[in-house]
């Protein structure tokens, strides 16, 4: 799937974007800010520590520092407990370190005679993998009326502030993962539902490509009603313009028909004398060239929107009209079409193709005709018509599906039966015609149609 | 043999009228439905053309109508579209046999000969009434194999009988059937006629193929086959 290509994927795409930037800004925001309060707890923390200190140390008469055995805080007691702690004074100089912190080499912040300020936080780098915060406090201590400046020095191990900014954030990416994916599902479920319109669109103007249908609905979102409305204007407008050219041309023909009928009348007139022969001739290929286009222009592009004929029930009634128009002629049809055969399409031209293989049957056939029907392995619909009379030798099968080529002269025609059979089933069916010898011994028409124009239940 | 064309092209009806004619049909011409119609339910026809196309009341409602009050006259139909919707619907509404303009003038005439036939129950165009042979194709007569002259009067008169073989067909009958309604009638012409064709076809007065009951009409007498 292009990104051009969809829609959907534009839109999941983009949409997929823009989540994920948010929750991962979202994300770090977060974490940054987990881990300054983290380090303004440690801070505070070490502040305190500082002012236990504070309350702890004791300068004794010589101006020495002392510090009882038993600090308050355990952990400073405890070697390499993580809470390290020492006093020195202005010089640098120590003057007392913890015990945990005894063998450790603390790179303390702010020493030297150039730091000034009362406090410093800061992280520092002890030995090769050991990260502490310490904070550096100086204070000016008043000892016999002189003031002496002492700084205190508190550090904390980084570890267990790592530790605790690691599990926030495995949570935090946790939670925030699970609700990407969350909101991932539920932005395909609302694009699937905010593009249904748009599908189910397509989806109709497949059905009217396919003749199942004739116009589009009218019930769709405000956003895409201009395009459907004006896809059925077009429809009915191409509709009205067919059905203008088609009655054009039917009138054409029609108004044809009536002179040409007294033209070959004329011609066959023996007043007329020799040339009326001639005459008769071009009125019977003009006639050829009316029946053709007329019929073509009638039955081109009609899809038959929407309508099914039951084709065994056809195949009947023009059965019993033509045994009525040939009472004379011996024929009995067999129609072994179920009733649930039906074929999709417009009835008119379906009749025209049952009458005219009919038509040819009864004028050919001594005393049968045989009309099936069944479904082909695709779905598609095969139905033949037989008949019992001389048949068409192999040969000659592909030229009668030609216009204007008739088998027999001396049987009244027009010689466009099959062609205009051939070519309503190969251009309003999709579908195709095949001569065949049949078992009666005449002629057996097998035509074909396509599984979507033939719906077999 | 009467015949109604229902047709309202004038130039055609005129073409199908004068041909019909010249085939010895007595024929009544009509170019409009309501008319159609009328002459169908009023007057003696035998056969009718009838296109579909009619003004007034079109061809399909005229044929049901004649249908329905029982008139049982065979209609061939003349459609112009020649789609087989038109061709079905026209012979399910009780025509007998359809043609497609524009249509060889010989095709109506045999296919309003076969019509005929077909109606009064004759299958074959050879009626045969024992020695006498009547080709209601070639519209000849023979006896005993030879070719008897006769006119057209003549020949329709025989034809009706023939058709009608064994029934007793009245002189007025007779009259409204071989003659179209333009035609003056008087029963002494058709007396006249009777006497000429019984002459032509039995000189020696042996056959007697006509007999006359009198007050009531007359008979083909002979066996009739041809069914």
């Amino acid at each position: 799937m292009r990104l051009a290509d969809s829609l959907g994927a534009r839109l999941t795409l983009g949409l997929a974007v823009v989540l994920v930037a948010f929750l991962g800004l979202a994300g770090l925001a977060l974490e940054r800010a987990f881990r300054d309060s983290v380090e303004q707890a440690i801070q505070e923390n070490l502040e305190v520590q500082v002012y236990l200190l504070l309350g702890a140390v004791e300068i004794d008469a010589a101006g020495g520092l002392g510090m009882p055995d038993a600090v308050a805080e355990p952990r400073l007691g405890t070697p390499d407990s993580g809470l390290y702690a020492a006093i020195r004074d202005a010089s640098g100089e120590r003057l007392w370190q913890s015990e945990s912190s005894i063998g450790l080499d603390i790179p303390w912040p702010g020493l030297g005679p150039a730091a000034a300020g009362n406090r410093t936080f800061a992280r520092i780098q002890a030995g090769e993998s050991r990260q502490l915060f310490a904070l550096r406090h100086a204070v000016t201590w008043e000892i016999d009326g002189e003031n002496r400046r002492l700084v205190f020095l508190v550090a904390e191990s980084a570890e267990t502030a790592a530790a605790r900014v690691a599990t926030f954030r495995r949570a935090l990416w946790g939670w925030f993962g699970g609700v990407a994916i969350l909101l991932l599902l539920l932005q395909a479920l609302l694009l699937r539902w905010g593009l249904r319109p748009l599908r189910r669109a397509a989806g109709e103007v497949a059905l009217i490509e396919r003749g199942e249908r004739a116009r589009i609905g009218d019930d769709y979102p405000r956003e895409l009603r201009p395009l459907t409305a004006s896809v059925n204007e077009l429809l009915a407008s191409g509709g009205r313009r067919l059905e203008r050219y088609r009655e054009a041309l039917a009138d054409l023909g029609h108004s044809l028909k009536n002179p040409l009928a007294v033209l070959r009348s004329i011609g066959g007139d023996p007043a007329t004398g020799e040339r009326g022969k001639e005459i008769q001739d071009q009125v019977e290929r003009m006639q050829q060239a009316i029946d053709w286009h007329v019929q073509r222009g009638a039955a081109a592009g009609r899809g038959g929107l929407g309508q099914t004929v039951v084709l065994g029930e056809m195949i009947e009634r023009v059965g019993a009209s033509l045994a009525r128009a040939h009472a004379e002629r011996p024929i009995r049809l067999e129609c072994g079409i179920p009733p649930s055969v039906s074929v999709r399409g417009d009835p008119d031209d379906l009749m025209e193709i049952v009458g005219n293989l009919l038509d040819n049957a009864w004028k050919w056939g001594r005393t049968r005709v045989r009309a099936t029907a069944r479904a082909d392995r695709e779905g598609g619909l095969v139905m033949t018509i037989e008949d019992d009379g001389p048949g068409i030798p192999a040969n000659r099968r592909n030229s009668v599906l030609e216009r204007g080529v008739r088998i027999d002269e001396s049987v009244p025609g027009d010689g466009i039966g099959l062609a205009v059979v051939r070519r309503m089933v190969e251009e309003t069916w999709n579908g195709c015609i095949d001569l065949e010898r049949s078992d009666l011994g005449g002629l057996c028409v097998r035509i074909t149609l396509p599984a979507r124009s033939a719906p077999v239940r | 043999m009467r015949v109604l064309i229902a047709e309202d092209d004038t130039a055609l009806r005129a073409e199908i009228a004068h041909a019909l004619r010249a085939h010895g049909f007595a024929v009544d011409a009509s170019g409009d439905g309501d008319e159609a119609l009328y002459c169908g339910n009023e007057y003696p026809i035998d056969v009718a053309i009838l296109d579909l196309g009619l003004p007034g009341r079109n061809g399909l409602d005229v044929l049901r109508a004649w249908r329905e009050a029982g008139r049982t006259f065979p209609v061939l139909i003349l459609t112009a579209r020649g789609r087989w919707q038109d061709k079905v619907t026209g012979l399910e509404a009780g025509a007998d046999d359809y043609l497609v303009k524009p249509f060889h003038i010989e095709e109506v005439v045999a296919r309003l000969r076969a019509l005929v036939r077909r109606a009064a129950g004759w299958a074959r165009p050879v009626i045969e009434a024992g020695p006498i042979a009547i080709d209601t194709t070639a519209q000849t007569v023979t006896v005993d194999g030879r070719r008897v002259e006769l006119t057209a009067y003549e020949y329709r008169l025989l034809e009706y009988l023939a058709l009608h073989a064994g029934e007793v067909v009245s002189k007025a009958r007779l009259g409204e059937h071989i003659y179209d309604e333009e035609m003056e009638r008087d029963s002494n012409v058709l007396e006249v006629l009777l006497t000429r064709l019984r002459r032509k076809l039995d000189p020696e007065r042996s056959l007697e193929p006509i007999e006359t009951l009198r007050g009531r009409g007359y008979r083909l007498r002979l066996p009739v086959s041809g069914e």
